[in-house]
C-alpha cells in the first residue's frame, strides 16, 4: 500500500483546487505533473495552447514534453475513456507544441514576444548569452566610467571614493553585483549611510600622539635597533602630516597610512619603564593600537558614507543600462523574468490577456525558483476581478490554476537567485493547499532511514530561512545488510557539526569590497 | 511531357510571379522592390504619434515584422475580416492596422507579389498576346496559392491547357492546407475532379536514425557516411544534405565538407551580407558612429578584403594589421581621430628622442617604428576625412554617392577574389545603387537609417553557392521537395529545433494567441511536408535521420517526437523518448547510436578527411594497446602528437625535461638563449628575474614574449610609470639646485625650493597625462595629489639624512654601460670564478660624495623606489636576497669602476631609498665592500651558469594567499603551468635550484 495514496488521487482529480506540492526525490512528482495534465486535457478543462508548465532545466522540460505526449497518446488509444475525452487527448498530442512546456526564461520570453511593444522591446529582440552579456557590460562600463564618471555629481563622488581606497575594480564588481539583482532597484532605491565626522580635527590629535611617542622610544634598551621604535621612529613624517592635515581629504589619506602602520615587535624586558611605572612597551603599543583603532572608526565612517552614495550613482547606471538594452532590443536572462514580471504587473490589460491565455500553470522544482518566477506565475494565476495587492505575495488565486512542486531539500541553486525564503514564505501563505508526496520509489529502506535521520536532524524548520524537514517513507523490505550499512553511516556522520542549510539572499546587498563596510538597501 | 504531342517539349522552368510579370509586361506601374518596402513602411510609421510605436519606431525588427505581415495581409483574399481581427486586439492592433493602411496608400503607384498577378488577371483577361508565346503552363508542386494567384490561374486556364501538380503524403496534418488550395484552384479552372497519383509512404525503403552526441559530431558522421556512399559509387549530384535548422548546421556541414574536399552547392542562396565586401563597407560606415575606438578600427582592418588584383595604392598605406595593433596600445590610443593622431605623433617623437643613445641597430628600429607611427597617423587623418557622413537629413543620393565613394577608395572590387565573393561584391553595388529608389517615399534620410537599409539590402540579395549538378545538395528541409536523390540526410530532429515551435505574432495574433492570418498552421503543415518531401525524396535509395543529444555547450537535447514517430514506424510499434535508451541496448539495424568521439572514430568505415584518417588509425592503435608513441605519427616530426605525448610524460616524469625548461640542448649551440647575460652589456634586472624564477626570464629575456595590456584596461597608472615620474622629477629638481651650487651637506631646502618642485611636478604630470598613461582622470587627481604630498616629505626628509650623513649629491641619472652616450660611465664588469666576465648596464638615480677634504672619502648609491618595501626585508641578512636584489651591488661596483683610481680608497655604501608614504621612507642599504662584490660574483656565476646551461625552470616560491610569491604580480602567471608548484617540487633538485 503507498503511504500517500489518497494525497496522489487527489492531486489527479481535484482539478479546481489550488496544490503546493511538497514531493522529495523520487516520489513520482513527474508523474503526478503529467496526470493531471492528461486529466484536465481528457475532460476540456484546458487545450495545448492555454497549457504552462514551468521547468528548471531545458532537459527537464523536454523530458516532461516527452512525458505528457506519451501520456496524451496512451489515453487517447485508451478504450475505458469515453471517445470525447480520447477525441481531446489525440487533438492535444497534434498540438502539443503549442503548450509552453519550458524554463521560466523561456517561458518569460515567449510572454514578452506576445506582448512586446506593451513591454518598451521592439518585436523581434535579441538573447544575449552570457558571454555576450558580459561583453555588453563591460563595454557598457567603460563608457560611464570614463565619460559619464567623470560629469558631475559621479565626478566628486568617484575622487572621493577612489581616494578611500575604492578601485576600478571594486566599482565593476558592484555594478554588476547590482545588474544581477536589478529587478529589486527601484528609481529611488537608497542605502543607508551613517553621518560623518570631520576627519581633521581627530587626524590632528593622533598625529600629537603620534609625535609624543618619539620621546618614549628612549626607554628602549636597544634604542634604534628596536623593531618598535624603528616604527615609532618611521611614523614621525606620517605625524606630521596627520597633525598638519590642511583638510578632509588629506587628513583622510593620512589616516589610512596610519591604518596601513605594522608596529614591529618588541617585548616587554627590551624596554624600561616609564615613570609612572608602567612598560613602555605596553603604552608605546596601546597607544599605537588606539590611534589605529580610531583612525579605523573615522575612515569607515566616511567610507560607509561614499559607499552608499557610490551605490546610489550605480544604481542608475544599472537601471540606465537595462533601459537601454530595452531601447536596443536585446536582452539578458535576467532581463527576461525582470521584464515580464514588470509586464504582467504594470499592465492591466496584457496581466488579463495572458490570464485568460493560461488556463492551468505547473511550476516544477519550486524550491529553486527565482523569486521573479513566483512572482510571473501568481500573476498569472491571479484573480482577473480582485484588483493586485501592494504585496504579490496577497494575490488571491484562482482556484485550480497554479499547481507548483517543490523539494526544500534539494534547494542547491542559491547562486543562480533560488530563494528559500520565497518558497519558506508562499509555503506559508498558502498552507491550505499543502500537500506532501512522502512514498519514495527509487531508494531501499536503509537508504530513506539514512537520509531521514541525519536531514532531519540538520534541516530544522526556521522562518524564512529553512522550512520544515518533511520525512521519505520507504517500500519494500529492508535487509540485514542495508541495515548495518545504514547504522555505520549512521555512526560515522552522527558526530559531525551541525551545519545550517539554505539561506535566504539578501536584498539589494551586494558585497562590499574588503574592508569597506556592507550597505543593505532599503 | 504528354503536352507535347509530337516531338519535344520547349520547357522553360519559371516561378508564378515570372508568369505574371510576363503577362503583365507593360503596366505603367513599377515594382514595389525591397528597398521601396522599406521607406515605405518607415513612413507609415512617422506620422503615427499614437504612443504604440514611437519607443521603438526607428528598430529594424520592427520594421521586418511589419513587413513580414503587410506581406502577409496583401496575400489575403478577405483583408478585412482579419483587418478586423486585428484591430480588436487593442492599442496594438489597432496602431499596426492605421500603419498598413498609411503603407497601402504610399504604395498604391507600385506594384507587389498579388498585385502583380492582380495585373496580370487583368491584363490576360484584355489580350490574348502571350497564349501564343505560353503554348501550355504545367503548375509543379506549388508551394502556396494565394487568391490573387488563384484568380490569375483561372483566367490563363481559359486559354491555354493547365497542368498541376500537388504533392500529397496521405495524412491530413501534412496535406489539409494544399487539399485545399487544389480544390480552389480547380473550382478555378472549372475542373471537376482532382486526379490522386500516388502518395509517397513512410518509412522510405531504407531508414536509419542516428543519435549523436552533439551537432558537430552528428554532422561529422553523416560527412563520414556521405564519404561511404560515394566510395561505393553514389553520384554526388545524388545526395542531399538537410537540417531543420540553419544554426547550428548551414556552417557546420559546410565546413565539415569543404574540409572532406566534397563539393556541394547551396539550395538555398548565400546572403550577400556575409561577403568580404559587404560586412567591410558596413563596418567602414559605422567608424564615425563609433567615434573612431580603437576596437572598431582594428576590427574593421582584419576584416579588410585584400586587394591583391587592384592596381591603385592602398590610401591607408601597407601597413600590417600588427603594427597598427603595436603601436595604437603603445601609443595608449582610446578613441577618437584627434586622440589617434596626436599620441602616435608623440610615440613616434618619443621613439626618435630615445634612439639618440642607442646603438645604430637599435637606432634603426627604433626610428622605423616612429616611422610606421606617423604612418598609421597619416592613415587616420586620411579615413577620419572620408568617412565623415553627410549631415542627417540629406538626401539618400548624398549618402549613397558617399559610400559608393568609400566603396571605391577603400574596398575597391578584385576579380581577384574567389568567385563567390567576388559576385558578392558586384551585387553589393547594384544594393547601394538601389538604395537611391528610397528617395521616391523618402526624400531624405539619417546615417542610422542608411546602414541599416543598406545591411537589410544586402541580406535580402542572396547568390547561389556551388554549381547546380555538380555537387552534394545543401539546404534547409524544404529544398529539395520534388526532387529525386539516392542518399537524402536529415539533421537536427530535436525537440524544439524540428518541428520549430511556432512563434506567437506580436502585432497580430488575437487575445486566444491564434493568428488570424493561418500561419501557425501553414508553419506547422509546411514543416511536416518538407521532411515528408525531404523522405519521398530518397525514395528507393536511403534517408537517414538524426538528432543530437546536447547542443554542443552542455545543455541536453532529445529527440523530436517526429523522430520518435519514425522510430515506431521502423519498431513497428508506438515509441517514446522513455523507449529509447532499451531500444539502444538492443541495437536494431536501423538504429545507431553514436557514444562518443571516439566512438563515431571506430565505427567509421570511410574517413571524411584527413584528419579523420589520422584518427582513426590512432584510436585503433590505441585500443589494440600498443603504445601510442610508437605509432607511425608519433613518429612525424611535422605532426604535433609525438611531441604532445612527450609533454605529457615529460611533465609526468620527475626528471627536468626540455617541457619543463631544461633547455640544456640548445644552450650550447643558441646565442639567442645565452645573449641576454653574457651578449655584451646585461642590466641587473636580468639575474634577478632568472633569480627569481628562470622560467620568467626566459619568456622575458630569451623570446621577447611582451605582456600586452589594452589602454582602456588601465585605469590608473602603472607601478612603473608611477616611477619613471617621480625620477623624473627628482632628477630635473635636483639637477637645477645642483646646478645652482646648492646641495651641500647643510643646504636647506626653502618654501621657494618646495614651490618650484611643485612647479616640476606640473610639468611632468601634464607631459604624462599628454600621453595617455595616467589612466583615469579621478583616480590621477589622487595620485598626483599623494605623489606631490610624498616628494615634499622627500625633501624634508632628504635634507634630514644629508646632515646626518654629510654628504652632498652630485650625480643624478649617471648611466654605465652605454657606449654611445657620452657621459656613460664603462660597464660594470663582474669577473666570475672561472675566468668569464659579464658586463652591465644601467642608470643610477643618484650619487652622493662627503664634501671635498673630508676623510674618509665616502660615497652614497642611491636606488630610489617609489613603491612599499614588501620584499626587501631580508637585506639585512643577505644583501643580494639570493640574488633576487643585485641592483645596490651592481651599482656600487660601477660607481668604483667608473671612478677608477679617484674611488680606490672611496668608502661605498647602496641603499635603496623609499621615496612614499607607501614605502614609509625607508632606507635599506649595504657596504659595497670586497666581501659584497666576491658574493655578487658568486651570484652573477650561478646565474651566468643556469643560463648559459638552459636551465629555465618555473620557480613559484612559496604560497601567498590564492597564488604564489613570484607569481603574484607575474604578467606570464597565466601561460604557466597549474601545476607548477608541483613540477617545481619534483624537478628542482635536478634542476639544481
Amino acid at each position: 500500500m503507498i503511504a500517500d495514496q489518497a494525497t496522489r488521487e487527489r492531486l489527479l482529480t481535484a482539478l479546481d483546487e489550488t496544490f503546493f506540492v511538497e514531493a522529495g526525490a523520487g516520489t513520482g512528482k513527474t508523474t503526478t505533473i503529467v496526470g493531471r495534465i492528461r486529466n484536465l486535457v481528457a475532460c476540456g478543462r484546458v487545450t495545448m495552447e492555454r497549457l504552462a508548465a514551468i521547468t528548471f532545466t531545458e532537459a527537464a522540460a523536454a523530458e516532461l514534453r516527452d512525458r505528457v505526449r506519451e501520456e496524451l497518446e496512451r489515453a487517447a488509444t485508451d478504450p475505458t475513456r469515453p471517445a470525447e475525452e480520447q477525441a481531446r487527448c489525440l487533438q492535444a498530442v497534434e498540438e502539443i507544441d503549442l503548450a509552453a512546456i519550458q524554463t521560466v526564461h523561456s517561458f518569460a520570453g515567449g510572454l514578452l514576444r506576445s506582448y512586446p511593444l506593451e513591454a518598451g522591446l521592439p518585436p523581434s529582440f535579441a538573447m544575449l548569452d552570457e558571454i555576450e552579456r558580459a561583453v555588453q557590460f563591460e563595454d557598457r562600463w567603460r563608457e560611464w566610467f570614463w565619460s559619464a564618471g567623470l560629469r558631475a555629481p559621479a565626478r566628486e563622488l568617484l575622487r572621493r571614493a577612489f581616494l578611500l581606497g575604492l578601485t576600478q575594480e571594486h566599482l565593476r564588481q558592484l555594478a554588476e553585483a547590482l545588474e544581477q539583482q536589478y529587478d529589486l532597484l527601484r528609481p529611488d532605491t537608497t542605502w543607508p549611510a551613517p553621518a560623518t565626522e570631520p576627519a581633521g580635527p581627530i587626524a590632528q590629535a593622533l598625529g600629537r600622539h603620534l609625535a609624543e611617542l618619539t620621546a618614549w622610544t628612549a626607554y628602549a634598551r636597544d634604542g634604534t635597533d628596536d623593531p618598535l621604535a624603528q616604527s615609532v621612529l618611521r611614523a614621525q613624517p606620517l605625524a606630521d602630516r596627520l597633525s598638519t592635515a590642511a583638510d578632509d581629504e588629506a587628513a583622510l589619506v593620512a589616516l589610512q597610512d596610519l591604518l596601513a602602520l605594522r608596529p614591529g615587535n618588541s617585548s616587554i624586558p627590551r624596554w624600561g619603564k616609564l615613570p609612572d611605572g608602567r612598560s613602555a612597551c605596553t603604552a608605546v603599543k596601546k597607544t599605537l593600537k588606539q590611534a589605529q583603532d580610531e583612525a579605523r572608526r573615522v575612515v569607515d565612517g566616511h567610507r560607509s558614507s561614499v559607499f552608499a552614495a557610490v551605490l546610489v550613482l550605480l544604481r542608475a547606471f544599472t537601471l540606465a543600462s537595462a533601459a537601454a538594452r530595452r531601447a536596443e532590443g536585446v536582452a539578458t536572462f535576467h532581463d527576461l523574468l525582470t521584464w515580464a514580471r514588470d509586464l504582467l504587473r504594470d499592465h492591466v490589460d496584457v496581466r488579463r490577456r495572458a490570464q485568460v491565455r493560461y488556463q492551468a500553470l505547473f511550476v516544477d522544482e519550486f524550491q529553486d525558483t527565482d523569486p521573479l518566477q513566483a512572482e510571473i506565475a501568481f500573476y498569472l494565476a491571479a484573480d482577473p476581478v480582485a484588483a493586485l495587492p501592494a504585496d504579490w505575495r496577497d494575490i488571491p488565486l484562482v482556484p485550480g490554476k497554479l499547481f507548483v512542486v517543490g523539494d526544500p531539500k534539494q534547494s542547491i541553486y542559491r547562486f543562480r537567485r533560488a530563494d528559500i525564503a520565497v518558497y519558506d514564505g508562499l509555503l506559508r501563505r498558502l498552507q491550505h493547499a499543502q500537500q506532501q508526496l512522502v512514498q519514495n520509489f527509487r531508494s531501499v529502506r536503509p537508504v530513506i532511514d539514512w537520509v531521514n535521520h541525519h536531514f532531519q536532524a540538520h534541516m530544522v524548520a526556521q522562518e524564512s530561512v529553512q522550512p520544515p524537514y518533511v520525512p521519505l517513507a520507504a517500500s519494500g523490505s529492508r535487509s540485514r545488510t542495508a541495515r548495518a550499512a545504514a547504522c555505520t553511516a549512521w555512526a560515522a556522520c552522527s558526530t559531525r557539526p551541525r551545519r545550517t542549510w539554505p539561506r535566504s539572499r539578501r536584498i539589494a546587498s551586494p558585497s562590499s569590497p574588503g574592508g569597506w563596510p556592507a550597505a543593505t538597501g532599503r | 511531357m504528354a503536352l507535347a504531342e509530337h516531338g519535344c517539349a520547349n520547357l522553360r522552368p519559371m516561378v508564378l510571379r515570372q508568369v505574371a510579370a510576363r503577362v503583365a509586361w507593360g503596366t505603367a506601374q513599377t515594382a514595389l522592390s525591397g528597398v521601396l518596402e522599406a521607406a515605405a513602411i518607415r513612413a507609415a510609421l512617422q506620422p503615427a504619434g499614437d504612443g504604440v510605436f514611437d519607443h521603438v519606431a526607428h528598430q529594424p525588427a520592427l520594421h521586418d515584422a511589419l513587413g513580414a505581415l503587410f506581406r502577409e495581409l496583401r496575400h489575403e483574399a478577405e483583408p478585412a475580416v482579419v483587418l478586423d481581427a486585428i484591430t480588436a486586439r487593442g492599442r496594438v492592433g489597432q496602431a499596426t492596422v492605421a500603419a498598413f493602411r498609411r503603407y497601402l496608400a504610399l504604395t498604391c503607384d507600385y506594384y507587389d507579389v498579388p498585385a502583380l498577378a492582380q495585373l496580370a488577371a487583368e491584363a490576360a483577361t484584355r489580350s490574348r498576346r502571350w497564349a501564343n508565346e505560353l503554348g501550355a503552363l504545367v503548375l509543379y508542386l506549388p508551394p502556396r496559392l494565394d487568391a490573387a494567384e488563384i484568380a490569375l490561374l483561372g483566367r490563363l486556364g481559359e486559354q491555354v491547357p493547365i497542368r498541376a501538380a500537388f504533392a500529397a503524403f496521405g495524412e491530413p496534418q501534412a496535406d489539409r492546407l494544399q487539399e485545399e488550395k487544389a480544390a480552389a484552384l480547380a473550382a478555378a479552372l472549372s475542373v471537376g475532379t482532382i486526379t490522386a497519383a500516388s502518395v509517397s509512404p513512410l518509412p522510405p525503403v531504407q531508414l536509419t536514425l542516428l543519435s549523436a552526441p552533439d551537432p558537430s559530431e552528428e554532422v561529422r558522421n553523416m560527412v563520414r557516411r556521405l564519404a561511404t556512399d560515394v566510395e561505393s559509387g553514389v553520384g554526388l549530384w545524388r545526395i542531399a544534405v538537410l537540417y531543420g535548422q540553419e544554426e547550428p548546421y548551414g556552417l557546420l556541414v559546410r565546413e565539415a565538407l569543404d574540409a572532406a574536399e566534397l563539393p556541394w552547392q547551396g539550395a538555398v542562396g548565400r546572403p550577400v551580407a556575409t561577403g568580404w565586401a559587404a560586412r567591410s563597407l558596413l563596418a567602414l560606415l559605422s567608424l564615425h558612429e563609433r567615434r573612431f575606438a580603437r576596437e572598431a578600427v582594428l576590427d574593421w582592418l582584419a576584416g579588410r578584403p585584400p586587394r591583391d588584383g587592384v592596381d591603385a595604392p592602398d590610401p591607408l598605406g601597407a601597413l600590417p594589421l600588427s603594427a597598427w595593433d603595436r603601436c595604437s596600445r603603445q601609443a595608449q590610443v582610446l578613441e577618437g581621430p584627434r586622440q589617434w593622431i596626436e599620441r602616435l605623433e608623440r610615440l613616434a617623437a618619443g621613439l626618435e628622442r630615445g634612439s639618440a643613445r642607442l646603438a645604430p641597430e637599435g637606432a634603426a628600429r627604433q626610428t622605423a617604428e616612429a616611422g610606421v607611427a606617423r604612418a598609421i597617423a597619416q592613415a587616420i587623418t586620411r579615413l577620419e576625412t572620408d568617412t565623415r557622413p553627410p549631415r542627417d537629413g540629406a538626401a539618400w543620393e548624398q549618402f549613397v554617392a558617399w559610400a559608393q565613394e568609400l566603396r571605391a577608395r577603400y574596398l575597391p572590387h578584385d576579380d581577384q577574389w574567389p568567385v563567390w565573393e567576388a559576385a558578392a561584391s558586384r551585387e553589393l553595388d547594384a544594393a547601394l545603387a538601389s538604395l537611391q529608389t528610397a528617395a521616391e517615399l523618402e526624400p531624405t534620410t539619417t546615417l542610422h537609417v542608411f546602414r541599416s537599409a543598406l545591411a537589410a539590402a544586402v541580406a535580402a540579395r542572396r547568390l547561389p553557392q556551388g554549381r547546380p549538378g555538380a555537387g552534394i545538395v545543401v539546404g534547409p528541409v524544404g529544398a529539395v521537395l520534388g526532387a529525386p536523390f539516392d542518399r537524402v540526410y536529415v539533421l537536427g530532429l530535436a525537440e524544439g529545433l524540428y518541428p520549430s515551435r511556432p512563434p506567437m505574432d506580436p502585432l497580430a495574433a488575437t487575445d486566444d494567441a491564434r493568428d488570424p492570418l493561418g500561419r501557425r498552421e501553414r508553419q506547422r503543415e509546411g514543416e511536416r511536408r518538407a521532411l515528408l518531401g525531404a523522405l519521398a525524396a530518397a525514395d528507393g535509395g536511403h534517408a537517414t535521420v538524426s538528432y543530437p543529444r546536447s547542443d554542443g555547450a552542455a545543455r541536453a537535447m532529445y529527440p523530436s517526437r517526429w523522430f520518435l514517430e519514425l522510430a515506431g514506424e521502423c519498431a513497428g510499434r508506438p515509441v517514446y523518448g522513455s523507449d529509447l535508451p532499451k531500444l539502444f541496448l538492443e541495437s536494431p539495424p536501423w538504429l545507431v547510436r553514436i557514444a562518443s568521439t571516439q566512438d563515431g572514430v571506430a565505427r567509421l568505415s570511410t574517413p571524411a578527411d584527413l584528419a579523420d584518417r589520422r584518427l582513426a588509425s590512432v584510436v585503433a592503435w590505441h585500443r589494440s594497446g600498443r603504445d601510442l608513441a610508437q605509432h607511425p605519427l608519433a613518429q612525424r616530426a611535422e605532426l604535433p602528437l609525438g611531441r604532445a605525448l612527450a609533454a605529457a610524460r615529460a611533465r609526468r616524469s620527475h626528471a627536468f625535461t626540455p617541457y619543463d625548461g631544461n633547455l640544456r640542448e640548445l644552450a650550447g649551440v643558441s646565442r639567442s638563449l645565452t645573449r641576454p647575460i653574457d651578449g655584451g652589456a646585461t642590466s641587473a634586472t636580468a639575474v634577478e628575474r632568472w633569480a627569481t624564477c628562470p622560467f620568467q626570464y626566459l619568456l622575458v629575456n630569451v623570446l621577447r614574449v611582451e605582456a600586452t595590456q589594452r589602454p582602456q584596461d588601465e585605469w590608473t597608472i602603472n607601478p612603473l610609470q608611477r616611477g619613471i615620474l617621480i625620477h623624473e622629477i627628482l632628477d630635473r629638481f635636483f639637477r637645477e639646485l645642483q646646478a645652482a651650487g646648492r646641495l651641500g651637506p647643510d643646504d636647506h631646502f626653502t618654501a621657494a625650493d618646495h614651490a618650484r618642485l611643485d612647479a616640476l611636478a606640473r610639468e611632468a604630470f601634464a607631459e604624462l597625462e599628454a600621453t595617455g598613461r595616467t589612466g583615469h582622470p579621478l583616480a590621477w587627481e589622487n595620485v598626483r595629489t599623494t605623489i606631490l604630498a610624498d616628494l615634499h616629505t622627500l625633501l624634508e626628509k632628504d635634507e634630514e639624512w644629508r646632515r646626518a650623513e654629510q654628504l652632498q649629491p652630485a650625480r643624478f641619472e649617471q648611466p654605465f654601460g652605454f657606449e654611445h652616450d657620452p657621459i656613460s660611465w664603462p660597464p660594470a664588469t663582474v669577473p666570475l670564478a672561472d675566468g668569464r666576465t659579464i658586463s652591465f648596464r644601467g642608470a643610477i638615480d643618484r650619487v652622493d660624495f662627503s664634501p671635498p677634504g673630508v676623510v674618509p672619502r665616502r660615497a652614497l648609491v642611491i636606488d630610489y623606489k617609489s613603491g612599499g618595501a614588501y620584499g626587501y626585508a631580508d637585506l639585512r641578512q643577505d644583501p643580494l636576497l639570493g640574488g633576487r636584489h643585485v641592483q645596490l651591488a651592481l651599482y656600487g661596483r660601477a660607481l668604483r669602476l667608473g671612478l677608477g683610481a679617484a674611488a680606490d680608497d672611496l668608502e661605498v655604501r647602496a641603499e635603496y631609498r623609499f621615496v612614499s608614504a607607501k614605502g614609509e621612507f625607508v632606507r635599506l642599504g649595504v657596504t659595497v665592500d670586497a666581501a659584497l662584490e666576491e658574493r655578487l660574483g658568486q651570484v652573477v656565476e650561478v646565474a651566468a651558469d643556469g643560463v648559459s646551461n638552459g636551465i629555465f625552470l618555473a620557480e613559484p616560491g612559496p604560497r601567498d594567499r590564492n597564488s604564489f610569491q613570484n607569481c603574484r604580480y607575474c604578467d606570464y602567471d597565466r601561460v604557466c603551468a597549474t601545476t607548477r608548484d608541483e613540477l617545481w617540487e619534483r624537478k628542482h633538485a635536478e634542476a639544481g635550484r
